[in-house]
């Protein structure tokens, strides 16, 4: 038997993406195309705008489809960067931001702007008035996640956007909402543009979205036939942007039911860890689908891999730093062997209640290794 | 133009009477590395080994970084074959170098006349060929200090050869003229250097490493894997033995005074390795230790680990600096693979303040909390031994 909780990595294809798949490779049309085929393709496409914009709650127009994450991220960026320039060469994030936003805010820092990321508190949790103090009439560019990708923490974006109001109204406020997406509200109107991606809810790898309010525009990162309204170039990736709509279909529909489920399976994990000895590195109001945990003692890979001899799926950290400190823990202040041991437990909706139980006998079992 | 690799022996050829014993290996070496390349003859000859291609198909420049890395050989030239009258070697010579002559200004010939019997003698070749190249390559400026290239005309047996000059080879002897050592390899970066520094003196090596899963990941184990690989390049075909090594880390863990950890697990080591050697029929221990590059390899702490085993064990990056190790392990193509992030089993459970000047009675006494022999035996139990190359 099989547990996955490894649901922050990248999650399984929903069926009904799966389904929508196939039917975009059937339906291989390009919607560029001025015949039937691509004009089938064309409405595809639009059916798929029109759902991932419902399941976030804007208008189609405002969403432009993307390879990812990564990608709407470092267009959102770089364009906001240079379309801000004569605003002011500042830029506000947080340290605790994934790597696709740290790295392109260091390419930009090579390129003269001046950075500050603002450090979190040691619950995991940023606090506003840490925001507001790292503001200044310069900022041309505010970037923060809608929760944290390792511990589950839910940042302050409303109260982000007020002090912006106060300080630096002209900044743009990018949102990187790839964990938050279907898993908490997202606050939409006080937002300027908000990354996406498809794998994170079901849909498929290399598949993502950029929202952009209106009346904003950026300068693409990728030139050529102008598709996206020429924000983003490219034959338009037809299968995954169907699974990327059928699954957030699938998870908006849902979205109560869901979060409810697995904040319940969130609550037993806590208290099962807990009372293995565990710290707990998540804070107390974090998204429904993340626990970052620290055994008293050992190291992450080793849990990892005798927790995966046993067929339970976890990772420490990201599953992208493998091998690495967690930058997050670390800015977090926790000590060196918490950081060392941390493990990370993501759930998705489907997550089965015997997963949990599985995950705590197995700790346990692991922590004698110790 | 028919082209050969001329490869100059090394030290071997100051062998008194069992040199042919040295010349044979290094020709079975060659054919053997050769024969995934190509279809080559290998032929030896005074101190020049011939290395020359049967048909068009042969690859010479995969043949050529294959002879640069066999042991035994501290120079090859790649040349073309000419017959033994001036007029052919110069002809041959002009058409043969004209790529590297363009890229030249200046240039000298120097010649090797051993066939004794051809009617000019070494200068006189040196003069004729380099006048003929200075009147077809009017560039061309001819200086006796320090050229840019040196063009080698050779008169042998059969033939004459022409090269734009040698290239350095790996030296030491043939592999397999000095026995069977047994490389305690790690994953990290000395080790490699260990082993192929003795696999240059003519030493065959077996390879053993000790796994510690779940402690170390399948990764780690992989990594070693690939350097032993790298290894065979270089030494030829090779194993490595993989001794199950967790529960012995953790009784260690369990009884053992901490700041004795790191000496006990490596005095297990060496009886392991020892046990390993025999098996495969070595005659030393070969390890990566330089002298107090870490705490266990003060003088004491190799005093203290290397009185569990009668076999010879050699260190021969004893007396060297990380940076003279690393600039070997980039030499010989390891570096890039020992850097990789996977952790060894020598980093598992390391003391916060290891034992630095250890006693060797203090040793005994912390082992005898364990049951040494049955430890050993169950891990001798669990080998698995993978041949690579």
């Amino acid at each position: 038997m099989e547990y996955y909780l490894d649901n922050a990595a990248t999650t399984a294809v929903l069926p009904a993406a799966r389904q929508a798949a196939e039917g975009a490779m059937d339906e291989f049309g390009n919607p560029g195309s001025l015949h039937a085929a691509g004009r089938r393709a064309r409405q595809l496409l639009c059916d798929s705008r029109e759902a991932v914009a419902a399941a976030l709650g804007c208008r189609a127009e405002r969403i432009t489809f993307t390879s990812g994450g990564s990608e709407s991220i470092n267009t959102a960026l770089m364009g906001a960067a240079f379309k801000n320039k004569h605003v002011g060469r500042h830029i506000v994030s947080t340290q605790i931001e994934h790597d696709a936003t740290l790295n392109t805010l260091k390419a930009l820092k090579n390129q003269g702007w001046d950075i500050t990321l603002v450090p979190p508190e040691t619950d995991g949790t940023v606090s506003p008035a840490a925001v507001g103090a790292a503001l200044r009439p310069d900022t041309a560019l505010v970037s923060m996640m809608a929760v944290c990708n390792e511990t589950g923490a839910v940042l302050p974006l409303e109260e982000t956007k007020a002090a912006m109001e106060g300080i630096c109204p002209r900044a743009i406020f990018h949102v990187d909402g790839v964990q938050g997406f279907c898993k908490i509200p997202l606050p939409l109107d006080c937002v300027d543009a908000l990354s996406l991606s498809a794998h994170k809810i079901g849909g498929l790898k290399g598949s993502g979205a950029l929202y952009l309010r209106e009346g904003l525009t950026l300068p693409p990162l990728i030139y050529g036939g102008n598709q996206e309204n020429g924000m983003r170039s490219g034959t338009e990736a037809m299968p995954q942007i169907a699974a990327f709509a059928a699954a957030a279909r699938d998870r908006s529909a849902h979205f109560d039911e869901h979060t409810a489920r697995m904040n319940a399976l969130r609550d037993k994990l806590i208290a099962g860890a807990r009372a293995l000895g565990c710290d707990i590195n998540t804070p107390a109001h974090g998204a429904p689908h993340i626990v970052n945990l620290s055994p008293k003692k050992g190291r992450s890979e080793v849990y990892i891999r005798v927790l995966s001899d046993r067929g339970i799926y976890v990772s420490g950290g990201s599953a992208c730093a493998r091998g690495k400190k967690s930058h997050v823990l670390t800015a977090m202040r926790l000590p060196g062997k918490n950081v060392d041991a941390a493990l990370r437990v993501s759930l998705c909706p489907e997550t089965p209640e015997e997963a949990i139980d599985a995950f705590l006998c197995g700790l346990e079992e692991a922590m004698k290794l110790f | 133009m028919k082209e050969i690799l001329l490869c100059k022996c090394g030290e071997l050829v100051l062998k008194g009477l069992n040199r042919h014993k040295f010349e044979d290996r290094l020709q079975k070496t060659l054919y053997w590395r050769l024969k995934k390349i190509g279809n080559f003859r290998i032929h030896g000859c005074q101190s020049t080994v011939y290395v020359e291609p049967q048909d068009g198909e042969a690859d010479m420049d995969a043949a050529l970084e294959a002879c640069r890395k066999i042991f035994g050989i501290v120079a090859v030239a790649r040349a073309v074959v000419c017959e033994k009258n001036i007029e052919d070697i110069k002809a041959k010579a002009a058409e043969y170098l004209r790529e590297p002559l363009s890229r030249v200004r200046t240039y000298k010939v120097e010649t090797r006349r051993s066939d004794k019997r051809f009617p000019m003698t070494s200068p006189e070749i040196s003069r004729e060929v380099g006048g003929y190249l200075s009147d077809v390559y009017e560039h061309l400026q001819a200086q006796m200090d320090e050229p840019q290239l040196t063009v080698k005309v050779e008169v042998r047996e059969e033939y004459a050869y022409v090269s734009a000059g040698v290239l350095p080879g790996a030296g030491g002897l043939p592999t397999g003229t000095s026995g069977r050592g047994m490389l305690l390899l790690s994953g990290g970066i000395d080790s490699p250097v260990a082993g192929w520094m003795m696999a240059k003196r003519g030493m065959e090596l077996e390879c053993v490493h000790f796994f510690s899963y779940p402690f170390t990941s399948l990764e780690a184990k992989q990594k070693v894997m690939d350097l032993a690989e790298i290894l065979t390049h270089w030494a030829g075909r090779t194993t490595v033995t993989v001794v199950p090594f967790t529960h012995i880390q953790t009784e260690i863990r369990d009884k053992c005074r901490e700041d004795y950890f790191t000496l006990i697990m490596r005095r297990m080591m060496m009886r392991l390795a020892q046990r390993v050697a025999e098996k495969r029929d070595c005659q030393c221990l070969i390890t990566g230790e330089s002298l107090a590059q870490v705490a266990s390899q003060t003088v004491q702490a190799l005093g203290v680990t290397g009185a569990v085993c009668d076999m010879p064990v050699l260190r021969p990056a004893i007396g060297m600096d990380k940076e003279e190790i690393v600039t070997i392990a980039r030499r010989i193509g390891t570096m890039d693979v020992s850097i990789l992030p996977y952790e060894d089993c020598c980093t598992v459970f390391t003391p916060k303040h290891p034992q630095t000047k250890p006693a060797r009675d203090k040793a005994e006494d912390e082992e005898s909390k364990l049951d040494v022999d049955a430890l050993i035996d169950e891990a001798m139990q669990g080998l698995e031994v993978v041949t690579i190359g």
